[in-house]
């Protein structure tokens, strides 16, 4: 799969895309709605270029070329669509259209690019439990147990500064 | 069979030529795509010739009654000149549609719209 090349467009314009939801309805019952996957897909986007360079305008020509046309997939640059966050830089595009190029000067072009994402973003929740840290570790000294329990483990010296205690008492042993 | 005349336009424009593909989509939202050929096809130009007089029209009129959508030929480059454009060998062009003229005072926009067809014989 190729990537499309790395040129920032002088503008864009585009949609957030349509989640896969299907509507079934009959006599009697009301709209149930299936979702069929968590993926949002076909965001479509409009990337202008103006007076692009003899280099550039090739960069697009051959990457439309060896990309099959609008058959093939390729995948998008974050910062080309704008690093919005409708989709990301895994998303899957295609060519929605054949370009055109506008020659407006001597080796300038004007050219809109039309592609759609076939595979969008997956909408997911990410738990980011921001303010919990770990609290600092104290120092011991290990000791063997010899006597008779109860055996007592004072950790005053532990944070949080609560006193704690944890008595051992191996009566059954 | 004679080329387009030796005139260099005011505009340009181009759409490079596209696959035949069919595309199939699936409840999952997953779009399958079969590309059907290996040749691209409908690879088009746009130019627009301005001028104080009617000569161009006349060239470019002599040009379309002649070869029109059935007889291919070729570009000068002086239509082409600066873009570095390139396609494949053996294509020529035809007339996409029958060129456009725009009269205004002592100025002449003949427009025309070119596509590139396989090679065949007539």
């Amino acid at each position: 799969m190729s990537t499309f090349p790395s040129l920032i467009p002088n503008s864009i314009n585009f949609d957030f895309g349509t989640p896969q939801i299907s509507e079934y309805s009959a006599f009697g019952i009301g709209p149930i709605r299936f979702r069929h996957t968590d993926f949002i897909n076909g965001q479509t986007f409009s990337l202008k270029y103006q007076g692009l360079d003899q280099a550039s305008i090739e960069l697009l020509r051959t990457h439309y070329s060896s990309n099959s046309g609008t058959a093939g997939e390729f995948t998008v640059p974050a910062a080309v669509v704008g690093s919005v966050n409708s989709v990301d830089s895994a998303s899957i595009y295609r060519y929605t259209t054949t370009p055109t190029e506008e020659h407006i000067g001597f080796k300038r072009y004007n050219v809109t690019i039309s592609i759609r994402a076939i595979e969008g973003v997956l909408v997911k929740f990410i738990l980011v439990g921001e303010s919990a840290q770990l609290g600092s570790l104290a120092a011991f000294d290990s000791y063997v147990f010899s006597g008779a329990a109860p055996f007592i483990l004072d950790a005053d010296d532990a944070d949080p500064a609560v006193a704690t205690s944890l008595i051992l008492d191996s009566g059954g042993a | 069979m004679a080329d387009f005349p030796l005139l260099s336009p005011q505009s340009r424009s181009y759409t490079p030529g596209s696959f035949a593909v069919r595309r199939s989509k699936t409840l999952s939202g997953k779009e399958v795509t079969v590309r059907r050929t290996n040749a691209a096809v409908d690879y088009r130009l746009r130019f627009t010739f301005t001028s104080g007089s009617i000569v161009q029209q006349s060239q470019i009129f002599s040009h379309y009654a002649v070869h029109n959508r059935f007889q291919p030929f070729d570009l000068p480059s002086s239509v082409l000149q600066g873009s570095d454009l390139t396609f494949p060998a053996g294509y020529q062009w035809i007339y996409a549609k029958t060129p456009t003229v725009v009269h205004d005072p002592g100025v002449v926009r003949v427009s025309v719209e070119l596509l590139l067809v396989a090679p065949y014989d007539i």
